[in-house]
């Protein structure tokens, strides 16, 4: 029976009909007061909210967010290009074989000279480097 | 002034200065709903903040099938649900028989009576329900939403959304009744 009164008077404000206190008894008359207290507070914004420079970080994060996706746009362009180079390079490799191999020959017949010519340049240049940082 | 399609429109063409236009038509209520689910200061405005930023991600993909604020809504709850996941929260669904007259804040109810902030002191009651309750409550009555967009933003069924908003009121009337009797006895 309450219930049923509770229910009634809610579903009257929330249809936002007008409430003739002479339609309920005097008892109920409190409940419908606290209801229309209630709703009329229920609709009263918190004071509270996000504080001011919430707007201005989040928009510098979005900003960065922003320039991230353009420079990965790019990466990808680079990378791309990047991809069509080496394709070209396999390309060349692939059509000139026999003059690559013929140079490779004598790298690997050389290799020997190859090896003592650069660890003798990598000594002078590390003695060289000592020489220089002493005086 | 921007109307909102053009407002999107330019968000996804990636204008920062009309998705400054909708943090300010927005915040409010992505607040509101964040604050209702999470309580805590710090970590609602972490998340308002996440809401954001999957917004300007997303917004490619709204389709203008619903209103603006429902498809906003509906992501900061489900932001606000992952979050209380995340740091393992419980959701209590189970709405207490009574609300607490003591109420652990920098202010008491009392006190805040005595200021005659009823405001004030129904937002601290709200704080006491769980939180499918206080969030159908704030939706409907705060940010005015339907009860059919209200079941569309949290996925509660219906008839369930209009009982939470039943009982909560019920409840919250209680104390309000109790606090006009209290004030007619004091003149």
């Amino acid at each position: 029976m309450q219930e049923d009164k509770e229910r009634r008077i809610q579903a009257l404000l929330d249809t936002r009909q007008r409430l003739e206190d002479a339609e309920f008894s005097a008892g109920d008359r409190d409940d419908l007061l606290a209801y229309k207290t209630l709703y009329s507070t229920l609709k009263e914004e918190p004071a509270q909210g996000l504080p001011l420079k919430f707007k201005a970080d989040l928009l510098r994060r979005i900003k960065v967010e922003k320039r991230r996706a353009s420079d990965l746009s790019l990466y990808l362009i680079v990378g791309f290009v990047v991809l069509i180079g080496f394709a070209f390079v396999g390309f060349v490799v692939f059509a000139y074989r026999s003059v690559l191999l013929s140079f490779i020959d004598v790298i690997v017949k050389l290799a020997g000279l190859t090896f003592t010519g650069t660890l003798a340049w990598l000594l002078l240049s590390l003695i060289d480097r000592k020489h220089t940082l002493k005086h | 002034m921007m109307n909102e399609k053009e407002i999107i429109l330019r968000i996804i063409k990636g204008d920062v200065k009309a998705f400054s236009l909708l943090v300010d038509d927005y915040q409010k209520l992505i607040f509101h709903v964040a604050k209702r689910m999470i309580q805590n200061d710090e970590d609602v405005e972490d998340v308002c903040q996440e809401v954001f930023i999957k917004i300007y991600r997303n917004i490619g993909n709204f389709a203008f099938k619903s209103k603006l604020s429902t498809w906003i809504a509906k992501i900061t709850y489900l932001a606000s649900i992952d979050y209380l996941k995340k740091h393992k929260r419980h959701l209590s669904e189970e709405l207490p028989e009574n609300l607490p007259d003591d109420l652990t804040d920098s202010q008491t109810p009392e006190d805040l009576l005595e200021q005659k902030d009823m405001s004030q002191y129904l937002n601290l009651l709200i704080g006491t329900l769980p939180a499918p309750y206080r969030l159908v409550i704030t939706l409907f009555h705060l940010e005015e939403f339907s009860i059919q967009e209200i079941e569309s933003i949290t996925g509660m069924p219906e008839g369930t959304v209009k009982n939470h908003l039943f009982r909560a009121r019920k409840l919250l009337k209680e104390k309000v009744k109790q606090y006009l009797k209290n004030e007619h006895a004091r003149r």
